[in-house]
């Protein structure tokens, strides 16, 4: 087990952890029942909708969904959605229209986004965020996009049908540690020799006769193979493995694409220059062959998985762990005085769903691979995934060791040092004990 | 995850007998965690008669040996975890009913694990289809001595039964190999670092309210072997050593029970002895013995000392069955030394969950492979294998080790049966919690 970190200051504890208690909901197996939709939320209208780098989408390449799976088990109902889009904000208040809509409770819902640079935002900033905010047309899809989400949990737990499943792991290769470190510091780049987490996670749902329903995937890997002069709307890698899926099982079999800990992965081929900004190729033939391995990978994967449970306890829980903030000051930096200047607290989200002895980790942000490694090694569970950027999206969250290094997305990390790792390491297996 | 094909499946089905044993309603209910612990002294008080697993007459003691027993109850149920100094134990049935009626344990909750330093005795009767050196009357009087000692181990830590946390952690340590080499004489005994071997070093913490430890659970894949067949001293060999070492790091006040892990396929990497061609004493050996032994101690102290989570109120669960396979009738397997012969042999499967560290016990020696499958399925990160627990069938070779010359392959059992009956029997009881 990792000792919590000898740099968490006395100070930073006592402002941190200022937790909500945890859900006292008794976990019960009982039979699994499982809903699963996809909803196509491909904007009407790209005015003012732009890509993550402010570039206007012109057109649609591909069209993005949101995909919902409800689970439940006994009293107990909770939604895991999966949206092609680049960020939430805080998901509050649409998670709040979802409990008024379909009475799933708003804390067991985790929403998250595949983080396609090729679509819009949606929601507003957090405190401590840092992202492009949008205009009108922001407001406008966010909005249609809500509607279209609540659908998608509607018509999934409509759905609602005994069912099984069953975890697995395969690995896929298509990302890798993009902070490289050169005579003229750090850039993005392509360090196959860093922290990397290659593990696909598939959870497989299926009927009582053996059909599938569902597939839960996770991968630690930013859906950024097309670049900033992209024009088209596109999933990118997660939409592209979803469809893979999809079409590889027929359509009416819903892929949840999610991200890992992707806070310091790129994928690992990409049609442009991230240090340049400049395209290299077209791109979307790249993005397809490495949607395609990683779709072959799940496939793989999900006709591994032998052992499928129809009985399950479902159970959620969540925290609010909150951090001291900060705020990059580049010319600061610069001139070689301090980098960051204190904000107010920052909170982080951590939303945990226990489906039997699986654990699905929530995080308001953006997550660096040894966090991700920390918990896997205090968790009490073989199966514990990370999801990033649920319910929310605040910046990257380094692990301790980290902070000091002029990673470019060091720049976007919202939070003193000595805080959201063991925040979130201690929070979540804080929340499994309960469980 | 890996799979077996169908059709080893459908031999398992046919030829494994898995009879699951009653787990108690409201085992997996959480309750206040109470441990205790004890030690009990089992050095022979005569060495006449006894001997190395090697068959060598033992002339004088270098170190003593123990049991050590450790007592858990969470108000709900209570478990036993033993470990001897001894090259192994037969079957444990007899001696755990009796502490059973003794102590009030439920006889499935009590795992009786044999650290197998090859220079120690043996306890019990060698069971159907095992290879062992069985022993004459003094081996049966050492036996009745050990088996009352322990049940005084038990007897004491129950005694001793006091509000506690635990936790467990990983720690690494690279004193274990792989000993299946390849020399130009073929595959024998030696060291490959090539092939599978677990570094984990594994430890589970018990303290008391307090925070001061009441003992440590240590788990490491290695056969007890630094002292070699030429032997004559009764020893507890590096796993004796590592034991004495974190108890008097704690000045006594600890109780260390070593276990090994799935050493089926492991030797200490430094031994005293030629163990490729001529069995012969290479050098004196117990600096050796006591060196590789600090080494794990420290690294079992460093680990437990990096435990971050503990728990005071858990889930405690035991629970036990039994996989027949059909007995190996290869030509190549050797003769049994002592064994009784079989047409099927049987391994006892063991499950204590304390909270959802998971304790699985295998009445056998078992391949590193076989463990890792149980790992890569197990829903528990901390499943930590015990062999050698409640008797000693011999080598559990991995089903993929079967086509390999290797030492101990192929095994008492057939083919497609251990490896798929341990992973499945012990998840299956898994489920259960």
């Amino acid at each position: 087990m990792t000792k919590c970190r000898e740099v968490l200051a006395a100070g930073l504890l006592a402002l941190s952890f200022v937790a909500a208690p945890p859900r006292t909901i008794a976990a019960e197996r009982a039979p699994l029942r499982a809903g699963a939709s996809r909803v196509d939320i491909t904007p009407t209208d790209l005015t003012g909708l732009t890509n993550m780098w402010r570039t206007p989408l012109e057109k649609v390449r591909d069209r993005i969904y949101v995909r919902a799976l409800v689970l439940a088990s006994g009293s107990a109902t909770a939604a895991l959605v999966a949206a092609e889009l680049l960020e939430f904000g805080d998901t509050g208040s649409l998670r709040g229209q979802i409990e008024r809509e379909t009475g799933i409770p708003a804390d067991s819902v985790l929403i998250a986004p595949t983080h396609a640079h090729t679509t819009p935002r949606v929601g507003v900033l957090s405190t401590g965020a840092s992202a492009v905010v949008g205009g009108a047309g922001t407001a406008a899809y966010t909005v249609k996009a809500y509607a279209d989400i609540v659908e998608a949990v509607r018509q999934a737990k409509a759905g609602l049908q005994p069912a099984r499943f069953g975890i697995g792991k395969g690995m896929s290769d298509v990302n890798v540690n993009r902070d490289e470190y050169t005579p003229k510091g750090y850039i993005w780049g392509n360090v196959l020799d860093g922290p990397s987490d290659k593990t696909v996670w598939v959870a497989r749902f299926e009927k009582l006769s053996g059909e599938p329903v569902a597939f839960f995937i996770n991968h630690g890997v930013h859906s950024v193979v097309m670049g900033p002069d992209t024009r088209e709307l596109t999933g990118d890698l997660g939409g592209a493995v979803s469809r893979f899926v999809e079409e590889y099982f027929g359509n009416d079999v819903v892929a949840l694409w999610t991200v890992g800990a992707a806070g310091d992965q790129n994928s690992r081929y990409q049609n442009w220059d991230p240090n340049s900004g400049k395209p290299r190729e077209p791109g979307f033939g790249l993005m397809e062959a490495l949607g395609r391995m990683q779709g072959e990978e799940v496939v793989r994967v999900a006709g591994s998985i032998t052992r499928m449970s129809d009985q399950a306890a479902v159970w959620t829980a969540h925290r609010t762990v909150t951090c001291p903030g900060q705020r990059a000051d580049r010319e600061a930096a610069r001139r070689g005085e301090p980098a960051f200047t204190d904000i107010g607290p920052v909170d982080l989200r951590l939303s945990l769903l226990m489906l039997g002895n699986v654990a699905f980790a929530g995080v308001s942000a953006e997550v660096y691979t040894r966090i991700y490694d920390h918990l896997r090694e205090d968790s009490p569970f073989t199966n514990t995934i990370l999801l990033s950027m649920v319910n929310d999206r605040l910046g990257y969250l380094i692990d301790d060791q980290s902070y000091g290094r002029t990673y470019r997305p060091a720049f976007g990390v919202p939070v003193r040092r000595g805080c959201a790792e063991p925040g979130i390491v201690d929070g979540f297996v804080e929340m499994m004990s309960q469980y | 995850m890996r799979r077996h094909k169908p059709i080893v499946v459908a031999i398992c089905s046919l030829a494994v007998l898995l009879l699951p044993s009653a787990v108690p309603a409201g085992a997996t209910e959480r309750g206040p965690l109470r441990a205790g612990a004890a030690r009990v002294d089992v050095t022979p008080t005569t060495l006449a008669g006894l001997t190395n697993l090697w068959g060598t007459p033992f002339e004088g003691v270098h170190d003593k040996i123990y049991v050590r027993a450790l007592v858990l109850d969470n108000s709900r149920t209570t478990a036993a975890l033993v470990a001897g100094d001894v090259v192994e134990f037969g079957d444990t049935t007899a001696v755990r009913q009796r502490i059973a009626n003794e102590t009030g344990i439920p006889a499935d909750n009590i795992l009786i694990s044999a650290t197998h330093d090859h220079n120690a005795p043996r306890v019990g009767a060698v069971s159907p289809g095992a290879s062992a050196r069985a022993g004459g009357p003094a081996t049966a009087a050492y036996t009745e001595f050990v088996y009352e000692r322990l049940l005084e181990a038990v007897r004491q830590a129950k005694a001793r039964l006091a509000p506690a946390r635990v936790g467990a952690g990983a720690g690494h340590a690279d004193v274990n190999t792989n000993r299946n080499e390849l020399t130009p004489k073929g595959w024998k005994l030696g060291v490959n670092p090539d092939l599978p071997s677990d570094k984990t070093v594994w430890v589970v913490k018990f303290e008391n309210t307090a925070g001061d430890p009441i003992a440590y659970f240590v788990n490491y894949a290695v056969h007890a072997v630094v002292m070699g067949p030429e032997n004559k001293l009764v020893t507890g060999d590096i796993a004796g050593a590592t034991s004495r070492y974190i108890e008097q790091h704690f000045d006594d006040k600890v109780v260390a029970l070593w276990t090994s892990g799935p050493a089926g396929d492991q030797n200490p990497k430094f031994m005293a002895w030629d163990t490729t061609f001529t069995n012969k004493t290479l050098r004196p050996g117990f600096g050796l013995m006591e060196s590789q032994a600090q080494i794990l101690a420290e690294e079992a102290i460093r680990t437990a000392s990096g435990v971050d989570h503990t728990l005071s109120d858990i889930r405690l669960m035991g629970a036990q069955r039994m996989l027949t396979c059909p007995a190996n009738l290869d030509p190549r397997r050797p003769a049994p030394i002592a064994g009784p012969p079989s047409s099927e042999v049987n391994i006892r499967l063991g499950l204590v969950m304390i909270d959802r560290i998971a304790l699985a016990a295998v009445s056998a020696e078992v391949y590193t492979n076989i463990y890792w499958h149980l790992k890569k399925e197990s829903p528990f990160t901390n499943t930590i294998m015990v062999t050698l627990v409640n008797d000693r069938l011999g080598y559990l070779p991995d089903d993929a080790a079967y086509e390999m010359p290797y030492f101990g392959v192929p095994g008492p059992a057939q083919k497609n049966c251990a490896e798929p009956g341990i992973v499945n029997g012990i998840l299956e009881m898994m489920d259960r919690f």
